[in-house]
């Protein structure tokens, strides 16, 4: 019977930081993922959040909120909610284990990231969802100098194989 | 040996001599040469052959207008095909050789098939080939068609990057009019991108040869280039805007070079300035392909770039004041010029090779003949982004007319020929002024065709149409553009019809008595150029060509010595011993499974339940928190679109588990549901997949392991078709009695870092109950044992419910849901509606085979296994009226071979639930 293993490396789980042509390259473990959807001002009062990443502007501190659309947002590392629905509205769900995180430190950062998707600074967006490379993901800047990804957990891999070799592209 | 390099000038670097071969003979150029100008300089006159007739073909531009010299180009042991000879920079060491032409240009032994021309008209192979069979001819056409052949070797690094980048104005095209706008926008501080094709700007500046504002055409390049990158201005050479797309992107393709892929850009500018100039328009007269004749801008450009005189004994055959210029920078290379006025005719270019011109009576010795019909601006990119096009009489061409959003155009591509207007007109709309009206516009009168003459001329020169051709599709009715070029194939050449399109719109308007405008254009599709495909590859290549979903426990399963495989877009474990052992151990004691590609689709909200009610063909509304309910969702066609469970987790909580490669397409059709007709408020959908593992442990002794598992679940206790919240390392999960195999199965989903240590330790239980891991390819051979369908292997695309044996809820189910019209339509009573059936049979069916009667068909197997339960072949089929036919014998056909089978209840085994109940 057919036996396929051979044509699909083996993921590297977990994956290690790379570094090259000024570009590090590196997972972001997070203690929480929570998934809010419902009227905006009350997903983040439930993630105690004041507002949303979208984009250009960066997160930072420990715990912050991405704007995914109009209604939904993932809190990364907020408090802990109850998965289901909450009285005030709001449907929420954990995703602690459901995206990957990672993160670009580096000058060449939005070069490389430009490779697989369209990011420009002066274009601004509520929401931080994008398609990179075909695969949806949420793209925002990260304190002063890096990006973060989160993707789908099942397509990481697929990520990595493609931030590596973009990276190549990148001048030193 | 007519054309000849001339003493000095040009763009080239005499310094250095470069060596190379064209269809097998040597020759030499300089860097800074193209394929075709250092063929030009070597007296050579044929450079290729036309795809039909094969004949003899010159050039007749010196950039990408150029429909002739198509080259082969070998070196260093790597062959790219279909090279145009005119946008090739010469290599030293290069093996060209003319595509379409054997043994060489020159003496191409198909040359012969022009003596039959008058059988081969247009479309003469849609009307000869049909009789008896197309397929007899198709081979030899096939053979004969085509151009450059490939060399079936992959070029290592062959890999194109991708970049998205974004300016404020995009200027395409580094000729006067670019230039002057790119440095007007730059130093008024917006963020400019300047592009040009060659590899150094200045457009028609340099076969123009007049100074600019006072300076030399090369000094004042060099210091709009020095202004522009002083600025902040971006410019890239080399590189070709090949089309623009929807919200300003436009496609650039960076060349690097020979066997090097080049990189796409995509643009996101705010402003495109479209600055392309124009191209030489031919004229259409007796034997006008000939080598020797060329355009007039052509031969101005292997001058000015590259020192290369077209000719010695030249008439220049014009109908407008370009002529008048031309000629003395003709003649200051050395070249004698006569000027021919193309409004008086008739005009014929006498000799295989040309060696005189007969014109108005009089007969001219040359070797060369230049033409110049007048100019045609270069709109392509104009037209991609939905510009529209006006007709001047004052050029007799089309222009520029109401613009697409955030788009000029200017200078020769704007029909500004004079350079003066052009620059004053780029800088104003560089800076978003009113451009000034030019002024010294420019008369050219058009000139149409002798559509009298019995003479043979030339409308697409590699794609041999001749204006008998255009007067046969005319004749026949094919009058609109878009079918004379269909039918003529005018303009479907890899030029795409750069210089034909003009002459053939030309021709078709005077043949029926209309103007140009009437008749109107083809449309302009992208590429401008022809570029490789590799440029849209890109990355896109071995693992992520079309990359799969990977298990979080893919790793446990490649230690486990699991064969892995594509299942609806994951990479799953297909089985790690034996299918047949697999089904055996798991039908006797236990089966571990990952199912963790199963949808797991949270709804949620106040009208979660009435929502779901309206989703799924079965009711939702009456299911209890606790309990699973398996349904299906159908389109508004009333067709299955998806089956799976749903599991009521609470009041106002679901989790939708639809199949394992439909969670995209469920999670979008939920989504879409509602948006429509529901309060997005409250109703809210989460897929969260992505978040949890699922393993399935299924068979007699899956309680045994459930209960040693510790999960705080009491299997003695749980009927099929219900959940139980549980435990495992302190994490909460969820455990579902749900079945696909027809056996006692749990479904434990769990968050996906701890899968790894719950499969190790059910693995451990379930090796100590005899069980362990089975694969999905065993699993696809106990659902269909049980009868169990999987959608998309077992429907099809008229597949309704009722045709599954589900028809209650069509009959009974009196809340609205989606498809529900669409069961009670005429198509859905059909009494011979292809439904579920098993077959029995002594030898295994193949899976596809066609259920016949006579030799119609009526139904198709499905699915077909060897059940090693069973010990027997068990088959699903589809077969028309089938639910009443069980019993009956039918005929199941398969490349020629017919084998008997009886229709029986599509449920092997277990028809009553005892092992699923156990």
């Amino acid at each position: 019977m057919r036996n396929d293993s051979h044509k699909w490396t083996a993921p590297q789980d977990p994956r290690q930081p790379v570094t090259q042509n000024g570009l590090t390259i590196r997972p972001v473990p997070l203690q929480r993922q929570t998934l809010l959807s419902g009227p905006i001002q009350t997903c983040l009062q439930l993630a105690q959040q004041p507002g949303a990443t979208g984009w250009p502007a960066p997160a930072s501190g420990t715990s912050y909120a991405l704007r995914l659309r109009r209604d939904r947002i993932l809190s990364i590392n907020g408090p802990a909610l109850p998965d289901g629905w909450h009285p005030d509205g709001v449907a929420i769900s954990d995703m602690t284990d459901g995206y990957a995180c990672i993160e670009i430190t580096g000058q060449g950062a939005l070069d490389l990231l430009n490779q697989g998707t369209e990011l420009d600074p002066a274009t601004p967006s509520n929401s931080c969802a994008r398609l990179f490379q075909g695969q949806p993901c949420l793209i925002y800047h990260w304190q002063t100098d890096s990006l973060r990804l989160h993707i789908e957990r099942p397509h990481t891999e697929t990520l990595w194989k493609h931030l590596i070799p973009f990276s190549q592209n990148i001048p030193g | 040996m007519s054309s000849f390099r001339t003493t000095s000038g040009g763009l080239i670097d005499r310094s250095k001599p470069l060596a190379f071969t064209f269809d097998g003979r040597s020759y030499s150029g300089f860097q800074g040469d193209t394929l075709a100008s250092a063929l030009l300089a070597n007296g050579v006159r044929v450079l290729g052959r036309s795809f039909k007739y094969h004949r003899p073909r010159g050039v007749w531009g010196a950039w990408f207008d150029d429909p002739n010299a198509i080259f082969d180009v070998t070196l260093n042991g790597v062959t790219i095909p279909n090279c145009p000879a005119t946008t090739t920079p010469l290599i030293d060491g290069m093996q060209a050789r003319a595509v379409n032409a054997f043994p060489s240009a020159k003496h191409d032994i198909k040359g012969l098939l022009d003596r039959f021309h008058a059988l081969m008209p247009a479309g003469f192979y849609y009307k000869t080939f049909i009789w008896p069979n197309w397929h007899l001819f198709e081979g030899m056409i096939r053979n004969m068609a085509g151009l450059g052949r490939l060399d079936g070797e992959l070029i290592k690094g062959y890999q194109s990057a991708q970049h998205h980048d974004r300016c404020d104005l995009l200027v395409v095209g580094g000729g006067g009019a670019g230039l002057a706008a790119a440095r007007a926008a730059a130093e008024a501080g917006q963020n400019v991108l300047l592009i040009d094709d060659h590899p150094e700007l200045g457009g028609g500046l340099f076969r123009r040869a007049l100074p600019v504002e006072g300076q030399a055409p090369a000094d004042w390049i060099t210091d709009q280039q020095s202004a522009i990158l002083a600025a902040g201005g971006r410019i890239l050479t080399n590189t070709t805007a090949f089309g623009v797309f929807d919200h300003n992107m436009v496609g650039l393709a960076q060349d690097h070079g020979f066997a090097i892929a080049p990189s796409l850009w995509r643009i996101r500018a705010r402003r495109i300035l479209m600055a392309t100039g124009a191209l030489e328009r031919p004229i259409t007269f007796a034997n006008n392909d000939r080598p020797g004749v060329m355009g007039l801008d052509g031969a101005l450009e292997y001058l000015a770039r590259y020192g290369v005189a077209a000719g010695r004994e030249i008439a220049l055959l014009s109908n407008n004041g370009f002529a008048n210029t031309a000629r003395p920078l003709l003649e200051n290379a050395g070249c004698k010029v006569q000027l021919l006025d193309a409004r008086q005719g008739p005009t014929t270019a006498r000799g295989k090779i040309l060696r005189a011109v007969d014109h108005n009576g009089q007969r001219i010795p040359s070797d060369t003949l230049l033409v110049s019909g007048g100019r045609t601006p270069v709109v392509h990119l104009w037209r991609h982004a939905g510009g529209k096009l006006d007709w001047d009489e004052t050029i007799s061409a089309f222009v520029p007319g109401k613009a697409p959003q955030n788009m000029n155009a200017a200078g020769a591509a704007n029909g500004t020929y004079d350079l003066n207007d052009a620059l004053h007109e780029a800088r104003a709309l560089a800076l978003g002024t009113p451009a000034p009206a030019p002024k010294t516009p420019m008369q050219i009168p058009l000139l149409q065709p002798d559509t009298d003459s019995k003479a043979r001329q030339w409308i697409d020169l590699q794609h041999d149409v001749t204006l008998k051709d255009i007067k046969l599709a005319a004749r026949e009715n094919y009058a609109s553009v878009e079918h004379l070029k269909r039918y003529t194939t005018l303009g479907m050449a890899s030029d795409q019809g750069k210089t034909a399109n003009m002459a053939g719109l030309a021709a078709m308007a005077q043949l029926q008595g209309q103007s140009i405008p009437e008749t109107g254009t083809t449309t302009f599709r992208p590429p401008f150029v022809p570029v490789p495909l590799e440029l849209y590859h890109g990355a896109r290549r071995g693992q992520l060509f079309n990359p799969l979903k990977r298990l979080p426990l893919e790793n446990h399963h490649r230690n486990a010595g699991a064969a892995l495989g594509e299942y609806g877009g994951w990479l799953r474990p297909s089985w790690y011993t034996d299918t047949s052992a697999e089904i055996r151990m798991a039908r006797a004691s236990v089966g571990l499974l990952d199912a963790s590609p199963l949808g797991k689709i949270e709804v949620m909200g106040p009208d979660a339940e009435k929502f779901l009610n309206f989703i799924y063909y079965n009711t939702i509304a009456t299911l209890k928190p606790g309990h699973i309910r398996y349904g299906f969702m159908l389109t508004e066609g009333g067709i299955v679109f998806d089956d799976g469970v749903v599991a009521r987790l609470d009041r106002n909580r679901f989790v939708v588990s639809c199949s394992s490669s439909h969670v995209a397409a469920v999670a979008a059709h939920l989504e879409s549901w509602r948006q429509d007709g529901h309060d997005p408020d409250r109703v809210f959908i989460h897929d969260t997949t992505a978040n949890w593992a699922t393993i399935t442990l299924t068979g007699p002794k899956a309680p045994t392991v459930i209960q040693a598992l510790e999960l705080g679940v009491n299997p003695a206790n749980f009927p099929h078709m219900t959940w139980q919240a549980g435990r495992f390392n302190n994490t909460p999960l969820r455990v579902s009695r749900v079945s696909f195999t027809g056996d006692a199965s749990f479904e434990i989903t769990l968050p996906v870092t701890q899968a790894g240590a719950f499969w190790g330790a059910a693995h451990t239980l379930a090796q100590q109950q005899g069980g362990g891991p089975i694969g999905i390819e065993a699993v696809s051979v106990m659902r269909a044992e049980k009868g169990f369908i999987i959608i998309g292997k077992d429907t099809d695309g008229e597949t309704m419910p009722h045709d599954l044996g589900f028809a209650i809820p069509r009959l009974k189910k009196t809340a609205a849901f989606v498809g529900d019209r669409s069961l009670h339509s005429d198509t859905a009573n059909r009494p011979d509606r292809r439904q579920l059936v098993g077959l029995s049979s002594n030898t295994l069916l193949p899976t596809g085979a066609h259920l016949v009667a006579g030799k119609r068909s009526i139904g198709t197997v499905t699915s077909s296994y060897h059940s090693p339960t069973l010990n027997q072949p068990i088959a699903l089929a589809l077969l028309d009226n089938g639910a009443a036919r069980h019993g009956e014998n039918v005929t199941v056909w398969h490349m020629d071979s017919e084998t008997p089978a009886t229709v029986t209840a599509p449920c092997f085994l277990d028809p009553l639930g005892d092992r699923l109940h156990a």
